[in-house]
């Protein structure tokens, strides 16, 4: 008997309530994300946010989610995801939404296109506030909702919901290129 | 990947693997009227817990999984254990096999990196 199996993907592009890209990012690197100003998953130098002269620039906001590859026993519930609690620099930030839209094995309704410059609060239109990612630690992580019925992963092909990550940058940070940063799931499993 | 076996009241069993390591049984399939012990076994079939259950004591058990972005498994606890009630107040016991350690409490502890408590299912809440 085999361990249920996940992999992290990251939905991209599109058009309101419908990605136009959905890739699992577990084969792109490590780093697997990268914050920058385009809305696609690629792995590169390109489309860097720039430091600003005055308020703070945004990359494109990151909505991934947890789908099953290999079913478990009876279900995985109790999601939760945190990070590595390393901040990069105090001009340099990382936001989660405080909710976690709508995405399951049949609807992608949580899903916004990711704005140029602007902060996911109020621009994407399933979130009303953030939080700092670092403050989502292995002794305090962020619960994340499941949309299936009852509430749990049970077969392959479903999902977590959408959780939407976006840096942003201060007019004092320094150029350059950052550490890799970890995330990490943690579930129940049956 | 661990396993388990139910023993009842009257000396039968239920496995939830086959001899040749084949899913038999699922967890909900236990039945907790009968149950007087609930064994979890190690890859290699060998008891690594043995949990005596009183009448009216409600079983829990997950295994608890730590995944990477990466699709990489970091680490796996299992949580094993029982609640009950007691002149009117809630009692637990709960064991948190890890790899090289085993950790044993009164309760779950929101906050604790493992320990937090799990979504109980149906069968095994109080009063049901």
């Amino acid at each position: 008997m085999a361990a249920a199996t996940f992999e992290t993907f990251l939905d991209t592009a599109g058009a309101e309530n419908a990605p136009g890209a959905s890739i699992s990012i577990d084969a792109l690197g490590p780093p697997m994300l990268r914050f920058k100003r385009a809305d696609n998953s690629t792995i590169d130098n390109a489309d860097p946010i720039p430091i600003p002269a005055g308020a703070d620039n945004y990359s494109r906001w990151k909505s991934i989610y947890l789908k099953c590859t290999g079913a478990p026993s009876l279900q995985v519930d109790n999601l939760r995801v945190y990070s590595d609690g390393g901040i990069w620099a105090a001009s340099i930030l990382v936001d989660v939404g405080d909710e976690t839209p709508v995405h399951n094995s049949g609807a992608t309704t949580g899903y916004d296109v990711a704005d140029v410059n602007a902060t996911m609060v109020g621009a994407h239109t399933d979130i009303t506030g953030i939080t700092s990612w670092y403050l989502a630690v292995v002794g305090a992580p962020k619960a994340v909702s499941i949309s299936e019925a009852g509430a749990i992963i049970n077969a392959i092909g479903e999902t977590s919901n959408y959780v939407v990550l976006q840096m942003h940058v201060t007019n004092a940070a320094a150029p350059g290129d950052l550490a890799n940063s970890t995330g990490t799931w943690k579930y129940d499993e049956i | 990947m661990p396993s388990w076996v139910a023993i009842y009241n009257d000396g039968s069993s239920l496995s939830q693997l086959s001899s040749d390591g084949v899913e038999v049984a699922r967890y909900d399939a236990i039945d907790r009227v009968r149950l007087t012990h609930f064994i979890i076994l190690g890859g290699d079939g060998k008891p690594i817990v043995v949990l005596h259950l009183r009448p009216g004591s409600k079983l829990i058990y997950r295994q608890r999984v730590e995944l990477g972005f990466s699709g990489e498994e970091k680490g796996r606890v299992i949580l094993v254990g029982w609640q009950e009630t007691r002149n009117g107040a809630n009692f637990q016991s709960i064991t948190a096999v890890f790899p090289d350690h085993v950790e044993v409490m009164g309760r779950f502890e929101e906050g604790h990196p493992w320990l937090y408590p799990v979504v109980f299912r149906e069968e095994e809440k109080l009063g049901v």
